[in-house]
């Protein structure tokens, strides 16, 4: 039975944890919808409400465990839970649990209602808006509307967006893109730093690390998503070609206009294209990226798209995807509560992605075994440093774990 | 322009895939969601007016829109991010109370 850390244990003394970032803290930009004072404080209750949720129940639902639901099941199973899956099932029954949950799943529910009436309200002017920003931008952006989307992407719509990434609403829509960064930004307490750039920011330090002087002169990044973190890679690489792929059309529309509103990602190309399998007829690229794509795919999605990376992939390139932490020897508490997004947020492949072996995947899309690493990431928040964040806010904290593959510059299998 | 469209159903559509339901009775579910909701409501609420106090001292009137366009500044923001969670304590004081006199 694992006893309760004394870390994590909340003490009534203790300094409470820091509060979220007001909404109004995120950058701001041309495309991106405006809010007024209710939407605002709803956002920031948003967050305020998963604070809560963080800081003080989370603690109680880690006794309730440690106290009824271990002794219970080792009284009924004569052991203690061989894996996540059997503690789950009894950790389900607990009711401080259940509280807990029950006001997570709400709370996302929540914020998905809000961010969508607030950019359907503005809906026109954003179209019209995007539209502006693209012209004469030099941001370039090629849709497929022929393009089938990946069906994980539809029947499970990623943390509970109705219609998900791939959906028009309109002609021209960019509803999608549009209320994924403003009710991301509530939903982490803009732990993801004012432009939602923590990951890039993250992947741009890794590689001044690891290959200090290296310049990539072409850039794919996979599942660009709103395009925040491929501006960052894209304004570190002035000088690079940077692609950038995903499959949902009102993601791309949005991102294309933020990066024009932004500015410094004119040598972005957007195009909507499936990563599982991209034919893009030129030249093979020195740095494949995927950001926080895999957990919201599938496993025979997650080894088509390492495949992709391996087949664009240039000699003497690197493929870099960049993912959340795997559990290995967490307690198996700590396993279930990361498994909740993957549950209860429809993060389709959150859970299982944890028992993948992500390097035997690697060697299988053809990278050499002696080139592919685990590492990990981070980047501070802002102007904030690193791990001040307080009690982390299960599964959705910034430190990631890295799976790199190299090709060598002859290639030697 | 606008939508000649039902924003609030869209907005209301739920996702595509389960429904989960944590407690035996999804009534309790529903009730729980239901006072979740209720509560986000009460913090805006108190949130609004909190900002209108500061918006008349700052103005010594109240001219139309000027809430809706006044943004907190750090020190206003780190205040009402404080009240919601002194709220959030009151609200849910029954839960967290039943659960600590387990101990
Ligand atoms: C969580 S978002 C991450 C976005 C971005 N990488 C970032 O770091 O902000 C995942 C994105 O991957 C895209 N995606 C998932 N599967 C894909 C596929 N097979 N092909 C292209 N895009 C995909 C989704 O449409 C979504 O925009």
């Amino acid at each position: 039975m694992s006893a309760v850390r004394k870390d994590q244990a909340t003490s009534a003394t203790a300094a409470p944890a820091p509060l979220p970032r007001p909404w109004q803290s995120i950058q701001p930009h041309a495309a991106m919808p405006e809010l007024s004072h209710d939407e605002r404080v709803r956002f920031n209750v948003v967050a305020a409400m998963n604070h809560f949720l963080a800081q003080r129940l989370l603690p109680r639902v880690r006794e309730a465990a440690a106290r009824d639901v271990e002794p219970a099941l080792e009284a009924r199973l004569g052991r203690p839970a061989a894996d996540r899956h059997e503690y789950r099932r009894e950790l389900e029954k607990n009711l401080t649990w259940r509280l807990w949950s029950r006001l997570r799943r709400s709370t996302m529910e929540l914020r998905q209602q809000a961010g969508r009436l607030t950019v359907l309200r503005q809906l026109p002017e954003l179209v019209s808006t995007s539209r502006d920003l693209l012209k004469d931008s030099g941001v370039s952006l090629t849709l497929d509307p022929a393009m089938t989307p990946p069906r994980y992407l539809t029947s499970l719509p990623s943390h509970l967006m109705p219609g998900g990434y791939v959906t028009d609403l309109v002609d021209g829509d960019v509803t999608a893109g549009a209320s994924y960064e403003i009710g991301l930004y509530a939903t982490l307490g803009g732990q993801s730093g004012p432009a939602s750039d923590r990951a890039g920011r993250a992947t741009v330090a890794w590689l001044r690390e690891h290959r200090p002087d290296w310049r990539p002169r072409r850039i794919l990044d996979l599942g660009c998503g709103i395009g925040a973190n491929t501006l960052v890679l894209a304004q570190a690489f002035p000088d690079a070609e940077v692609v950038a792929v995903d499959a949902g059309a009102p993601m791309l529309r949005y991102a294309a206009a933020r990066t024009a509103a932004l500015g410094g990602g004119e040598h972005i190309r957007f195009v909507q294209a499936d990563a599982e399998r991209l034919a893009l007829d030129e030249a093979p690229f020195d740095l494949v990226l995927s950001l926080m794509v895999l957990h919201e795919t599938s496993r025979p999605a997650l080894q088509h798209i390492f495949a992709t990376s391996f087949q664009q992939l240039a000699p003497g390139g690197l493929a870099f995807h960049l993912e959340q932490p795997p559990y290995r020897d967490k307690p198996l508490i700590e396993q279930c509560l990361r498994d909740w997004d993957g549950r209860y947020n429809n993060e389709s492949f959150w859970s299982s992605l944890h028992d993948t072996d992500l390097v035997a995947c690697m060697r299988e899309a053809g990278f050499a075994a002696q080139h592919v690493h685990e590492t990990t990431a981070n980047a501070a928040i802002g102007d904030a440093a690193p791990g001040v964040q307080g009690q982390e806010d299960y599964g959705r904290g910034g430190a990631w774990y890295v799976v790199v593959g190299e090709k060598p510059a002859v290639q030697t299998n | 322009m606008s939508l000649e469209r039902d924003l609030l159903a869209m907005a209301t559509e739920p996702a595509a895939g389960p429904r989960p339901q944590f407690f035996d009775d999804p009534a309790m579910d529903r009730v729980w969601d239901v006072l979740a909701a209720l509560t986000a409501e009460l913090a805006v609420t108190r949130t609004r007016l909190n900002s209108l106090e500061r918006v008349l001292a700052e103005h010594d009137c109240l001219p139309a829109g000027v809430v809706d366009g006044w943004v907190a500044d750090d020190e206003a923001a780190r205040d009402q991010a404080q009240a919601h969670q002194e709220m959030l304590m009151r609200v849910f004081r029954g839960l967290l109370q039943d659960a600590a006199a387990k101990q």
